[in-house]
């Protein structure tokens, strides 16, 4: 049998870079059957390929699936083991961060990357404040002007919330300090930060997430913060609620570990890892 | 206090591992869990940062919170999936369950004389 490599397109049908009617179109075809037994990881140059069965793992854009960093690899490995029947994109957070990176589709650079992730400053949820009922407007005092005295200490920056329509006004001071800092960050850990930042709906939250001041799970419930104040009130609605809370402890997670690992300083040599095929 | 605070570490590393594992086992239902890729990997990693008893090291506390938000990955990942495929998943309704979801029951044809 010819052992030739195969291209599999990991995430045709949920990739990032169609259209959203495409999207849904897509989402409704026919999910993929499983239709590998094993999934192993090899190592090439220094960077690790994923492998179902003997084929290799490709992205949408058919490139070849390759990570510099272990964990993720392994935890991108995983979600393919994970798929039993069918295969769901729509629920392996982590392989398709790695594709987004790989392909990168918008064909940004990390300066455009950037000026991205900073423009969701202007409607970023912390500083978005409501006054009724005064019950919500109370909460969201005591539970979000920590983060923003966090975050105003930890960057030297001045940022005010408002309960204006128009949202708060940011001092273009305080986005040029952020934005010197995000540039630290390489590509990969770019896409981590904007998919967090989408995902939370904010940019203070996801620098305080980074910065291990929170963990995912609170990290989510104040972004959540209104909806749980609703939830408390009125009840819970699983099949709206719970499906709003697990996507977004998914997907935070997912981006919060993919930035973690590709912002790393590597300074030790290991030797073959257990797992090696 | 530092002994208190080193075996809450204790415990808490053993409970996300313990965690982890669990999550594993969903992951990789026909065989053992020792034989998914993930869990060598974390074994590995315990492994090598075991806590001693003169100094909690930063190493440790890093892998101790990537090993909370991956625990956190792992099962969300997977609810998700189970809420979907409960909610979602399952195809237009019959009519039995539609009326039942409305608390009504399908009127019962009456025999023919």
């Amino acid at each position: 049998m010819a052992t030739g490599v195969f291209s599999v397109h990991a995430g045709r049908f949920l990739g990032r870079i169609f259209s959203p009617m495409q999207t849904i179109e897509r989402q409704m075809a026919a999910a993929r059957k499983r239709f590998y037994k094993n999934v192993s990881i090899s190592q090439a140059n220094g960077m690790y390929e994923i492998n179902l069965d003997r084929r290799k793992l490709k992205t949408p854009m058919s490139r070849l699936f390759s990570v510099p960093s272990e964990p993720i690899a392994i935890a991108v490995a995983t979600e393919w083991e994970a798929q039993h029947k069918e295969i769901k994109m729509s629920h392996m957070h982590m392989t398709q961060l790695c594709n987004t990176a790989i392909d990168n589709p918008g064909r940004k650079t990390p300066q455009q990357i950037v000026d991205d992730i900073l423009s969701f400053l202007d409607t970023d949820t912390i500083c978005y404040r409501e006054e009724s009922p005064v019950e919500l407007a109370e909460l969201e005092e005591r539970e979000w002007e920590p983060l923003l005295d966090w975050v105003r200490q930890r960057y030297d920056i001045q940022l005010q919330s408002s309960t204006s329509i128009h949202g708060p006004t940011i001092p273009k001071a305080t986005k040029s300090t952020l934005k010197n800092h995000l540039l630290y960050y390489n590509h990969w850990s770019l896409v981590g930060v904007t998919n967090l930042v989408e995902t939370l709906k904010s940019v203070v939250l996801s620098l305080a997430l980074m910065d291990k001041h929170l963990t995912v799970e609170k990290a989510v419930a104040l972004a959540r913060l209104e909806t749980e104040f609703q939830i408390l009130k009125w009840g819970n609605v699983e099949w709206a609620h719970d499906v709003e809370l697990t996507d977004l402890r998914a997907r935070a997670a997912a981006s919060a570990l993919f930035i973690h690992y590709n912002s790393e300083r590597v300074t030790t040599k290991e030797k073959a890892p257990s797992w090696s095929a | 206090m530092l002994v208190q605070s080193k075996m809450a570490t204790s415990m808490e590393r053993l409970r996300v591992l313990r965690g982890l594992i669990r999550e594993l086992r969903h992951v990789h239902k026909k065989g053992p869990v020792k034989e998914t890729i993930a869990y060598n990997y974390l074994m590995e990693q315990y492994r090598k940062h075991q806590v001693t008893d003169q100094r909690v090291c930063r190493a440790h506390q890093e892998l101790q919170r990537n090993a909370e938000t991956y625990l956190c990955l792992l099962t969300s990942t997977r609810l998700q999936q189970a809420l979907h495929d409960e909610y979602y998943g399952k195809g237009e309704k019959t009519t039995e369950e539609t009326a039942k979801m409305l608390g009504f029951e399908l009127p019962q044809n009456p025999p023919d004389k």
